[in-house]
């Protein structure tokens, strides 16, 4: 590899970790650490796994077919099929995006003590503002760069002194006594925050944006390995840290606020403070990446101008799109919904409707002409169909039973 | 201009992304116009077709007229969809490049509906004071 290959894969590395946690994992993580110890650590780590897989592909994907996924998928599959993705993500970007919003307005909270639903309409016109004025690599680099922030949570983590058997052990799934629908619902949602689809189709159209080729392929897959099991072992860390606190000491997380005793305990007043920052940064960087992602989705798919770098004056649509989900998605904070109970089941109901995004996406992952010569390997087509099927099958079950309050 | 010999009409056309002559994105191929002139011969491409109603009329052709005439009441001018002539593809490839300008192609009359009365009023559009 060439110096600037290098530099360009620790640049993708620096923003994959930085960008790995958002509200979502970090509100999965800690209630998984807190209500079942260590034995959820294998989720994060299935999730992580398949991620990295998709990640590869979808940069891919666009180094070699230039396409991003949802063009290729309305190109490939017909309007008929596009329209089921297509809902499905508005719905479920949607309450993310609500979360994500709700994880900045709590971080707001905890720094200046003043609710968290007051802040949801000055955070909805801040990210605004920023797609409006801003181009890709200040959201790409800029804010996933702050996003080192929650680094923290393994500094936390580490100084708790948990014992690298105890995480080992985790690594392989074990059955809890009691709680058993609560411990899949957590299951799934772990792996519904950590194969995120937005994180997919975001990171084709910025390969797309920035014109990626076949020399871009071992970029591509060394960023999509380095940068998500960095991003991977940070949500490990959160999920540590919230044994080491609360699981310990057998307390339990009810509200999102709880979850900074995490760092708080062994950091200090300090460590409370960079709490609020990192998960402001965090669920901020997520916010701007799914507003972007959702406009990406009609953009490519109904075939308008897109392009974060496009002046609004020249992408109408696109900008419309991601004016009109901003606003939607910062409604139910303003009006007090719960951030934690919102996350935990967008989470969830993310893993419900991943085989509608991936499936297609593996088809044309195997498609000659769209690939050439570098179509899927078996290994990764098996990866990804076991941890998608898994995590469907998990949340048909999983999901009602939590609704229905079951143990 | 370059058209293959032989097209699959779903496959090659239908849902392809269109463009102009300098590459400016127009919209994707929303439905296929067919031409019959008697029993006895083959059907021939006239024109293709782009809009939300044809795209509602390839989920559910009761839904999308129901659509249609709820949009009419409400004041809805610009629904039909609209039809470009097959003589003016100039290019099936990966995308299909028409023999036209984006800025004068009535496939964004929609982009410069919304650019007009909304876009442009807001502050930071990009757009270029006059002198």
């Amino acid at each position: 590899m060439k110096p600037k290959q290098i530099f360009e894969v620790a640049l993708g590395v620096v923003t994959s970790v930085g960008g790995f946690l958002e509200v979502g994992s970090i509100a999965t993580a800690a209630q998984a650490g807190a209500m079942f110890g260590f034995q959820l650590v294998w989720a994060v780590v299935l999730g992580t796994l398949c991620l990295i897989f998709l990640i590869e592909m979808s940069g891919r994907l666009a180094a070699i077919s230039h396409h991003p996924l949802p063009a290729a998928v309305r190109e490939r599959f017909g309007f008929h099929y596009f329209a089921m993705p297509l809902l499905a993500e508005t719905v479920i970007d949607l309450l993310v995006l609500a979360s994500e919003i709700g994880g900045v307005c709590l971080g707001l909270q905890l720094l200046t003590g003043v609710r968290f639903f007051y802040w949801a309409v000055p955070v909805a016109f801040i990210i605004w503002l920023l797609l409006w004025r801003g181009t890709f690599s200040i959201i790409e680099y800029g804010v996933s760069i702050l996003g080192l922030t929650t680094v923290v949570f393994i500094v936390a983590a580490a100084k708790a002194h948990p014992g690298f058997h105890n995480i080992g052990a985790g690594f392989l799934p074990t059955l809890p006594g009691d709680h058993k629908a609560q411990y899949w619902f957590l299951a799934v949602s772990i792996i519904g925050a950590t194969i995120s689809p937005y994180l997919v189709n975001f990171y084709s159209s910025g390969a797309v944006e920035d014109k990626w080729s076949e020399k871009d392929l071992v970029p591509n897959r060394l960023t999509a390995g380095i940068g998500m099991s960095f991003g991977g072992t940070i949500s490990i860390a959160v999920l540590v840290a919230a044994v080491m606190v609360f699981h310990s000491r057998a307390i339990s997380i009810d509200t999102y606020e709880q979850i900074a005793m995490e760092v708080t305990a062994p950091l200090g007043i300090w460590g409370y403070r960079i709490f609020g920052i990192a998960l402001i940064i965090a669920c901020f960087g997520a916010a701007l990446e799914l507003s972007l992602d959702i406009a990406y989705v009609y953009a490519q798919g109904f075939g308008w101008r897109w392009s974060e770098d496009l002046q609004p004056i020249e992408a109408s649509r696109f900008t419309l799109v991601y004016t009109i989900f901003i606003f939607a998605g910062c409604l139910p904070i303003m009006f007090g919904i719960d951030p934690l109970k919102l996350t935990l089941f967008s989470m969830a109901a993310t893993a419900l409707i991943l085989p509608l995004i991936v499936f297609p996406f593996l088809i044309i992952m195997n498609d000659k002409r769209y690939l050439r010569n570098h179509t899927n390997s078996v290994f990764a087509n098996a990866v990804v169909c076991f941890v998608i099927l898994l995590a469907a099958a998990m949340a048909i079950v999983a999901i009602p039973l939590e609704i229905l309050g079951g143990h | 201009m370059s058209k293959p010999q032989k097209l699959h009409l779903i496959r090659d056309v239908l849902d392809k992304l269109l463009v102009d002559r300098d590459n400016v994105p127009l919209g994707r191929v929303d439905g296929i116009v067919l031409l019959l002139r008697g029993e006895q011969t083959q059907p021939r491409v006239v024109q293709i077709e782009c809009g939300m109603v044809t795209l509602w009329r390839r989920l559910s052709i009761r839904w999308a007229d129901r659509t249609y005439r709820i949009g009419r009441r409400l004041g809805l001018r610009r629904q039909r969809p609209v039809r470009v002539d097959w003589s003016k593809i100039d290019n099936i490839g990966r995308e299909l490049t028409l023999d036209v300008l984006a800025k004068h192609s009535p496939l964004l009359a929609g982009e410069r509906w919304l650019l007009e009365r909304v876009i442009r009023h807001i502050p930071g559009n990009g757009m270029k004071k006059e002198t």
